[in-house]
């Protein structure tokens, strides 16, 4: 049975984009009539200086002199930008893509002023245009790349992160970022190598370091996990993310004391980590040691009731106990958080049927092959659950497609093992 | 003030008994060699074997023989290798080697052990399955036996150069023509050569990198045997259906008459993969239906690591119910036997969903405290060595798990109340039950693998009354093995179980019937033989009642 275990600080997270590298693209634009370019001049060194507002003055009065530059425009939308004006940032920067839809560093700074406003619909499409407008541009794969793995377009991310990764091979967060979108298309060989570089490249790099320890993790080399999550501790003595993750890993070996004693530190230092509470109650569980996991996780739900993974889990334990009744009630709440649940949807339909609710099991159950269909567990509740209810032809059927199900695991893993070391 | 649930309550009072290990005072002091005992490359290495008690010389004193196994890379000094045992029953508490003299050492990868009488020559024999050859030890009617398996056609060599990996066996009378027949369990079509080895995977196990398999090995095939009555066997098993089945990696074998047909049927604890439920269709044939009867896989419909089997009717409805154990991080399963091949899962209704970390092997039905509900004793331990022994689940040793029957359809985890025997961590496997003592109380036989058996001698406080039956077969066999008997007390419990060869985990529990009677001072006895003959009689309490089929009893 599945505890519901695997929260975890391994989430792709929305990346701000820093301002260094807009000043970058300023050094290379070029210049147009002799006294704008004094203005221009003038405006370039007051932003050296940092009054953003003098050099903003001076790009406005550029802009009566030649009102029809996109480049102009682009530098007016930056500096109010950067003074947090993003609405009317986001005028000048559709201006200068008025004035020249070609204009690849408008594209660019405007998906970057959109996804400040968390409107990752409108950004994507105008990184996706900087970055095709300007295929040999780092910067611009890289942060459509980061959009992309952000929005969970991992295979899109993929491509454009290989590129970046290609065209500027010694950053460390672009291998990063490469690194999760393997990871999130099941290449964790890849993945691997790809955290190990960005570890490589610049050792501080601790969102880099905590993704390696977490592949290594999974990849049951828990102890060089460990020791990954270990190094960002002495880096940030604070970091109960690591603390978590030690702890997770822990769990995963089943060394069920160990991860419990990480998991109580983390709470001793933050009483309110809904994660730390969920995976405690998770190692108490294993433990057998039911009514303490029960508080643990109704604790994490309590300070986290978006936890979906705390139902199930709570649900599992009631059903464990034979309380069915409280165990359909939390997995219904489960699926409430997450619709497509599929293991909230089987272990409903399994405690509706041990309840004797045939036809609302029947119902659950359904929904869960269709959400996983290779599941060989629900086909068997439910052929169950029809010859119960008399249709012994059609719950037969069912049995055989359970059958099928797991043989075709079997052989999957038949053909794994047939690999020599 | 916290509120107690009846179960909570009558569950801590405990059995009233407690399991003492007097193994190396009785004089079992032979190691069991399994494998490597710290790290293992391949399955055949880690499941280890079974045991019995039975009655070699017709005393009335339960001997014991413990299968015992072999190492892949050991090189052994002549005489060196380690050999199953036999010991011999003194009658004061110990016992005695007879290994060499019984003419029973043998080396090689031992598994399981089942007894009957097939030759109805009034001595029961025993067979010993292997990874390789099996062995069919005739009783030779003198304190010795003679290895007759190729003689009388039980070999299992597939003679395609590879050997079968023999498992769980039992003697059953399957045709009901008065001649135990044989049904012999396979694991996996194993062949050191080709098997993949843990880095293969790499196969993995909470980051340890250990044996693969069985799920993507391919399994192996269960197999029966006919007993001509000639001393001779024909493998029937393609004509009889056995290979019909969806399960494999089979292990544990139990046989009872399930749905009370007076047939015997057969079930299969299979490893990672669905069981296996021969129904016996009474014409020589049986169908496997496990998954349709739901006595195959969890109650949510996934397949179990099965590993050890033994049934009784543990709610006094008239069917025989069966446990199960399984792998760590799963439950033991308990099916519910509703009548007519029907079985529900009531593994967490009757409190069996609490223990996740053990990882169960031998296990058996027995009223440990006489009264009269049998109990559910379960032996465990790890699979992989490489856990060791840190706090992995309940690490490589691991205690036993007790629950008591509350009458009500509910156990009650009485395993720290139990006894020392019962706390003391071993890697255990086969286990077998049986009064060795004679002394009316269910004691308990422990092979555990790369260390000394235990003999959990039971003491009980209680002072509950008890009747052991044995039969002898005369149109039946000899054995008496599937003579259903019940036995009513005058409170009109009506308890019922049957004479069984093999059962638990690859093992041989005492042929004799056991029944606790609680306070009750006579009981009513009514065995029902193979042959379809019923004798009845009624007996005073605390002694062993021996039937004879059509012929009467001696007290």
């Amino acid at each position: 049975m599945s505890d519901g275990a695997g929260q975890h600080y391994n989430r792709a997270r929305v990346k701000r984009f820093p301002h260094r590298i807009v000043l970058l693209l300023l050094a290379a634009l070029p210049l147009s009539a002799e006294t704008l370019k004094q203005i221009e001049a003038r405006a370039a060194e007051l932003k050296s200086k940092g009054d953003a507002a003098g050099s903003l003055a001076s790009w406005e009065k550029a802009a009566t002199l030649d009102p029809k530059s996109a480049r102009i425009q682009d530098e007016i939308g930056f500096l109010l930008a950067t003074q947090n004006r993003i609405e009317e940032a986001l005028q000048h920067f559709e201006r200068a893509l008025a004035l020249d839809a070609w204009f690849a560093p408008a594209h660019y700074h405007l998906g970057v002023a959109y996804w400040l406003r968390h409107d990752p619909g409108r950004s994507i499409p105008h990184l996706e245009a900087a970055a095709t407008l300007d295929a040999n541009n780092f910067e611009y794969r890289f942060y459509f790349g980061n959009a992309l793995n952000a929005t969970a377009n991992y295979k899109l991310a993929l491509a454009q992160l290989e590129k970046a990764a290609a065209l500027n091979p010694r950053h460390s967060e672009t291998w990063n970022q490469l690194g999760l979108a393997r990871q999130r298309t099941d290449d964790a060989a890849g993945a691997l190598q790809a955290y190990q570089r960005a570890v490589a490249l610049d050792p501080a790099n601790l969102d880099a370091r905590n993704n390696l320890g977490f592949v290594l993790v999974n990849s049951g080399r828990a102890d060089e996990g460990v020791a990954q999550f270990r190094k960002i501790l002495e880096a940030d003595p604070s970091s109960n993310m690591a603390r978590v993750n030690i702890g997770f890993a822990h769990l995963q070996k089943a060394e069920l004391e160990k991860a419990e004693a990480q998991f109580r530190e983390v709470i001793r230092r933050d009483p309110n980590s809904a994660i730390a509470h969920y995976d405690l109650g998770v190692a108490l569980k294993q433990k057998d040691q039911l009514d303490a996991a029960k508080a643990e996780i109704e604790r994490a739900l309590s300070l986290d009731p978006s936890l979906a993974e705390g139902h199930y889990t709570l649900g599992i334990i009631h059903w464990q106990s034979g309380e069915f009744e409280q165990a359909a009630r939390h997995m219904k709440a489960a699926i409430a958080l997450k619709a497509d649940y599929a293991e909230a949807h089987f272990m409903l339909g399994t405690a509706l049927k041990q309840k004797g609710d045939l036809d609302a099991a029947e119902s659950a159950l359904r929904t869960a092959i269709r959400l996983d269909p290779a599941n060989p567990g629900p086909y068997n509740t439910l052929g169950q659950v029809l010859r119960q209810k008399g249709d012994i032809e059609a719950g037969n059927r069912l049995l055989a497609e359970g059958a099928r199900a797991k043989q075709k695991k079997e052989a999957d893993l038949g053909r794994m093992l047939q690999k020599k070391p | 003030m916290p509120v107690f649930s009846f179960d909570q309550l009558a569950g801590a009072a405990g059995l009233g008994v407690q399991f003492i290990n007097v193994a190396r005072e009785a004089g079992l002091r032979a190691k069991t060699i399994f494998g490597g005992e710290g790290k293992n490359k391949f399955l055949l290495e880690t499941t280890g074997c079974g045991c019995a008690f039975f009655d070699y010389d017709n005393d009335g004193w339960l001997d014991i023989f413990l299968v015992n196994g072999t190492r892949f890379e050991a090189k052994w000094a002549p005489g060196q290798a380690p050999v199953s045992r036999l010991y011999k029953n003194n009658r004061d508490g110990t016992f005695t080697d007879v290994t060499a003299s019984a003419g029973v050492a043998r080396t090689g990868w031992g598994q399981g052990v089942c007894a009957g009488d097939y030759d109805n020559d009034g001595w029961d024999d025993l067979f010993v399955t292997y990874w390789g050859d099996c062995a069919l030890w005739h009783n030779n009617s003198n304190g010795t036996f003679t290895d007759v398996a190729k003689k009388s056609g039980v070999t299992t060599n597939p003679g395609n150069g590879k050997q079968r990996w023999n498992t769980g066996c039992a003697f059953v009378d399957y045709d009901k023509d008065g001649h135990l027949d044989l049904f012999v369990a396979n694991y996996i079509n194993f062949d050191p050569k080709t098997a993949p080895l843990p880095e293969s995977g790499p196969c993995l196990y909470k980051g340890h990198m250990v044996a693969c398999g069985p799920p993507g090995l391919e399994g192996g095939k269960n197999i029966l045997f006919h007993n001509n009555g000639d001393g001779t066997f024909t493998d029937v098993s393609a004509q009889s259906g056995i290979l019909k089945t969806p399960g494999t990696y089979g292990l544990g074998v139990l046989v009872a008459d399930f749905d009370n047909d007076g047939w015997p049927d057969i079930y299969v604890a299979n490893d990672s993969t669905s069981a296996a439920l021969y129904k016996n269709n009474h014409d020589g044939t049986f169908t496997d239906i496990a998954i349709e009867a739901g006595a195959a896989y969890s109650p949510d419909g996934k397949p179990q690591a099965g590993m050890g089997v033994s049934a009784i009717d543990y709610d006094g409805d008239g069917n025989l119910d069966i446990v199960k154990t399984n792998f760590a991080g799963d439950t033991s399963s308990l099916y519910r036997n509703l009548g007519k091949m029907v079985f529900d899962d009531q593994t967490f209704q009757a409190g069996l969903g609490k223990h996740t970390r053990f990882l169960g092997w031998g296990a058996g039905f027995a009223d440990l405290d006489n009264d009269g509900w049998a109990d559910i004793f379960i032996c465990n331990g790890h699979v992989y060595p490489e856990v060791g022994e840190t706090d992995l689940e309940a690490g490589y040793r691991e205690r036993k798990v007790v629950y008591q029957n509350l009458g009500n359809g509910k156990f009650a985890d009485v395993s720290l109340s139990a006894g020392p025997g019962v706390l003391e961590k071993v890697a255990a496997r086969g286990c077998a039950f049986g009064d060795f003592d004679n002394d009316g109380d269910i004691d308990i036989l422990v092979n555990c693998i790369n260390d000394v058996p235990q003999l959990l001698r039971c003491d009980q406080s209680v002072k509950n009354n008890w009747v052991k039956v044995k039969v002898i077969g005369i149109k039946s066999n000899r054995s008496g093995i599937g003579a259903r008997i019940y036995c009513v007390t005058q409170d009109g419990r009506r308890q019922m179980d049957e004479v069984r060869s093999g059962g638990s985990y690859l093992s041989q529990s005492d042929l004799r019937v056991h029944f606790g009677l609680g306070k009750a001072a006579a009981a009513e006895i009514e065995v029902r033989w193979p042959s379809g003959m019923v004798d009845r009689l009624r007996t005073p309490v605390n002694r062993v009642v021996t039937v004879t089929e059509g012929r009467g009893v001696r007290f």
